[in-house]
């Protein structure tokens, strides 16, 4: 039985940046510049 | 379900068409919050804000709608399926949360167009402004990206897509 194939490295690339757009988004939140919920 | 190719085709013009509707609706969208955000004519500013409420509930939200629609219309139809490539997966990921942020954010949209409505917006109402330019600005990277991924379809099968070929693979030599 063959192993499964490694997870490619694109999506550790898009999994950093997806975290880093929500740190961001926080961030920005915390920080009064936008309101949650206006 | 499997479609037959004409309806693969319909559905993925569907979803094409649905998809880049949405990207431009958006970019609309991040026009008028800039020029609300930056216009010193009151008049233009209130009608402005107004005008984006009803592009975000006419226009950006059925468009929205349907691109997720289609898209799994497109994918669940088709032996692609809709979580055996990463770069579907991701579109997944990538456009549930846009349009759950999406419908959080008809909130403050509304709230800055009834303040448009009744006067003419002051130096209280900066966060909302920029809020409307934010937003627009990360959507439209978002969808981007969605429409990035989309013609490039990145290789990469997930386990589940392997193990799914696996089955298929074996099914063959066996019959």
């Amino acid at each position: 039985m063959s192993q499964p194939p490694p997870r490619p490295r694109w999506v550790y690339a898009f999994g950093i940046a997806v975290i880093v757009l929500v740190v961001l988004f926080f961030a920005v939140h915390f920080a009064g510049l936008m309101p949650m919920h206006g | 379900m499997t479609m037959t190719p004409g309806q693969r085709r319909f559905a993925l013009t569907a979803h094409v068409v649905f998809s880049v509707g949405w990207l431009g609706a958006v970019a609309v969208f991040l026009a008028l919050s800039i020029a609300g955000f930056v216009s010193q004519d009151a008049q233009m500013v209130r009608a402005d804000y107004r005008v984006m409420e009803s592009i975000a509930w006419f226009v950006i939200v059925p468009l929205c709608l349907a691109s997720v629609l289609t898209g799994l219309v497109s994918s669940l139809g088709t032996p692609v399926g809709l979580f055996r490539y990463y770069w579907i997966l991701i579109k997944l990921v990538i456009t549930i949360p846009s349009t759950i942020v999406l419908f959080v954010h008809m909130r403050p949209i509304g709230l800055v167009s009834r303040v448009a409505a009744e006067r003419t917006l002051s130096s209280a109402d900066l966060s909302l402004q920029i809020q409307m330019v934010a937003a627009a600005a990360l959507a439209l990277l978002v969808l981007l990206v969605a429409t990035a991924v989309s013609v490039y379809k990145p290789r990469g099968l997930t386990r589940y897509g392997w193990r799914k070929q696996q089955e298929q693979r074996a099914a063959r030599h066996t019959t």
